[in-house]
């Protein structure tokens, strides 16, 4: 038997940035000439937003990725090089052009495709399009539709060989645990149903060695506290972790203590409207690394930091200042 | 663009309710906290509704232990002489299973209500089924209205809407659990009493059959028994949900959309707002939060000058101010978007430090009392 695509899991606290990570890390994985499907869950259009493409059920290209220069020994290591170092402990060397394509995996799709894989039921999906009834059938059994999102997601590989590695842009931290966990929970209800066949393999897709979950977040009280227990809950139904990795970081800015006096030619109060902010930021971003050390110290994780996307770019053209994001570090 | 003047918005007697919606992350809960005790402060009695708040603000305001009902809240002392006698404040988590059991099992006798407790389906609906949080918000609105219309102990009430992936959800997600009540197919599907609609029941076999191919015949009938008694809870909350959405789209009740200046929730925002008025639902203002805002009095020509006479240790500061403005110009083209529904709007500073106490909490809200 092929060994299992590689799978990695994307979650964090709402308003992280998990779709812009997943798509991050979807590229770094692309540097190696690799074809990499970035998947979301959620039907909220996320990627959508992220790209400023149409993104639907059938996996669509979003962006190539060039070949990475071979890593020169003087430069320090770029931030694709950092994730594959993470993930995988080498560098990118590829000569082929990677790709990073999105899909938007619905629950109604989901549906019509067990029924139909397993039941030759493809019609009864469509007698179920009774909007309501669809939300409902997939939605109320505990952890049915999260079964039947996650299959369609690996599902992917079958019906597209040349997917090399997914990405999932999963539910936030909050459902992760269920989200996840929904195999063991339903296997538990339905003993011996026909939908215990499917959980269970599901489970077993996500113990996999390939499979790995990364938690985003931002080093700030909230989410940070709420990396932690998800990280826990994670490590508690016994999946694999790979990093947090957190977002929006400040830069590091050692100011002079005490503060210089004002240059000329500015006056006492012009240069204390300029220290003002300054030192603010500073001590917020001391509060960072604070929070940075506890994560790693709770977590035990290797921890990725990375830098605030400059914001107001357009949505088009977030593809390229995330791959220049990338290129520049 | 017209500056948003909270305490305007706060003093006026007719607003009743204030619901502070918008997308996760931009800070909803610490906004709707800071403004709950402002209104305290301005002689409002308050009763706000919180959902998942921080540590901190949760200790700040006294509500580090269980607080599923409304607890009274000590206002910070007040160092404005011109203010006039402050109100009072009470602070209650909203917790959805515990409101969503109450909810349920109010509609059954002691035995049904624990048969109902040990469904799984009640387990799962209670927790997962998008919809529940924001059903059992609006009932509690509509309760809290109708206790503080009643007793007198609350003129307004505060509500931290529920985090969701979209924030068009707190509209949608009430409705989403009705319609499914309601839906005349799955009550044939179930075996519940229907309504003149025979010509369903073919499709209906169709779907029965899917159903049980995929939960089994056991699942099937735990189905079944919760259904009946969840279709019953649903329907008898109806008159409830009716008056609160009247009470939400009168002038008694105002929303304000919190947003970030970040390309995603200001998007989000925007979406928010076209669906507030679209549904007639009165926005009374946008909170941009978490914004870069620096005072600007020193002009380019000004700090370019002073960049080139500094010492090596003022020009670390010089440059990290020039990093800081950058941002600011980011951010400007995002708040004036937001600013170009005409609605009052205010940007809010990011800070070091998280909330700590009531005082810096009402601090968010622009140099009061310091």
């Amino acid at each position: 038997m092929p060994a299992r695509c590689p799978l990695h899991i994307v979650t964090g606290k709402g308003g992280v940035g998990k779709t812009t990570i997943a798509l991050a890390l979807a590229h770094a994985l692309a540097a190696d000439g690799a074809t990499v499907v970035v998947a979301e869950v959620e039907a909220r259009g996320g990627l959508s937003l992220a790209t400023g493409l149409e993104v639907g059920a059938d996996p669509r290209p979003l962006f190539e990725v060039a070949a990475d220069q071979p890593h020169a020994p003087d430069r320090p290591p770029g931030l694709e090089q950092q994730l594959l170092g993470l993930l995988f402990g080498r560098r990118a060397t590829g000569p082929r052009r990677g790709r990073v394509e999105g899909v938007q995996i619905d629950p109604r799709a989901s549906l019509a495709g067990y029924l139909q894989r397993h039941y030759r039921l493809g019609f009864a999906a469509e007698v179920l399009q009774v909007e309501p009834l669809v939300d409902f059938a997939t939605r109320i059994a505990p952890g049915l539709r999260d079964i039947l999102l996650i299959g369609q997601v690996t599902h992917l590989t079958e019906t597209h060989p040349e997917i090399d590695a997914l990405v999932l842009d999963a539910p936030p931290s909050g459902r992760i645990g269920s989200f996840l966990g929904a195999g063991a929970a339903l296997a538990e209800l339905t003993d011996g149903s026909p939908i215990a066949t499917q959980a269970a393999s599901v489970m077993d897709d996500l113990r996999d060695p390939g499979c790995r979950t990364h938690v985003v977040t931002l080093l700030d009280e909230l989410p940070a506290s709420e990396a932690i227990e998800t990280v826990q809950v994670i490590r508690d139904l016994g999946l694999g972790l790979g990093s947090v990795i957190a977002n929006r970081c400040l830069p590091q800015l050692d100011l002079p203590r005490p503060l210089p006096p004002a240059p000329a030619p500015l006056t006492d109060v012009e240069w204390a409207s300029i220290t003002g902010p300054v030192a603010a930021q500073a001590e917020q971003a001391r509060a960072q690394t604070a929070w940075q050390a506890l994560l790693e110290h709770r977590t035990r994780l290797p921890l990725l930091r990375l830098p605030e996307l400059r914001p107001g770019i357009a949505s088009a053209e977030q593809p390229a200042e995330l791959a220049g994001l990338l290129g520049r570090l | 663009m017209t500056a948003l003047d909270h305490d305007a918005l706060l003093r006026r007697d007719d607003l009743r309710l204030l619901l502070c919606v918008g997308t996760g992350g931009v800070g909803k809960t610490t906004m709707s906290a800071a403004l709950a005790v402002r209104a305290a402060q301005l002689g409002r009695r308050v009763v706000v509704v919180t959902i998942d708040p921080a540590r901190r603000l949760a200790q700040a305001m006294g509500l580090d232990g269980l607080a599923h009902d409304p607890v009274p809240v000590p206002l910070p002392d007040s160092t404005d002489p011109g203010r006039g006698p402050a109100g009072s404040l009470d602070a209650m988590m909203l917790d959805v299973r515990d409101a969503f059991d109450r909810a349920l099992t109010a509609q059954v006798d002691a035995a049904e209500a624990d048969r109902i407790r040990s469904n799984p389906f009640y387990r799962a609906l209670a927790e997962a089924f998008s919809g529940t949080q924001e059903y059992v918000a609006m009932e509690k609105i509509g309760e809290l209205h109708r206790r503080g219309a009643a007793t007198g102990e609350w003129d307004l009430i505060v509500v931290d809407t529920p985090p969701s992936a979209s924030a068009l959800d707190f509209l949608d997600g009430p409705n989403r659990l009705e319609s499914l009540a309601r839906n005349p197919l799955l009550r044939v599907v179930l075996g519940l009493p229907r309504g003149p609609l025979g010509f369903l029941d073919a499709g209906a076999a169709l779907a029965t059959r899917a159903l049980d191919a995929i939960l089994g015949g056991r699942l099937f009938g735990d189905l079944r028994t919760f259904l009946r008694v969840f279709e019953r809870a649903v329907l008898a909350f109806e008159s409830h949900a009716t008056q609160t959405r009247q009470l939400l789209a009168s002038d008694a009740a105002g929303f304000l959309v919190i947003a970030a200046a970040r390309p995603g929730p200001a998007a989000e925002a925007s979406a928010l707002i076209e669906r507030l008025r679209r549904d007639a639902l009165p926005v009374r203002g946008v909170v941009v939060n978490q914004t870069s805002d620096v005072a600007g009095v020193v002009d380019e020509v000004a700090l370019r000058a002073a960049a080139a006479s500094a010492t090596p240790e003022q020009a670390v500061i010089i440059e990290g101010y020039r990093e800081r403005l950058a941002r600011v110009a980011t951010e400007r083209p995002l708040i004036e978007k937001l600013g170009g529904f005409g609605l009052p709007l205010a940007t809010i500073g990011r800070r070091p430090e998280p909330v700590s106490d009531l005082r810096s909490l009402v601090a968010l809200l622009g140099g009061f009392d310091q």
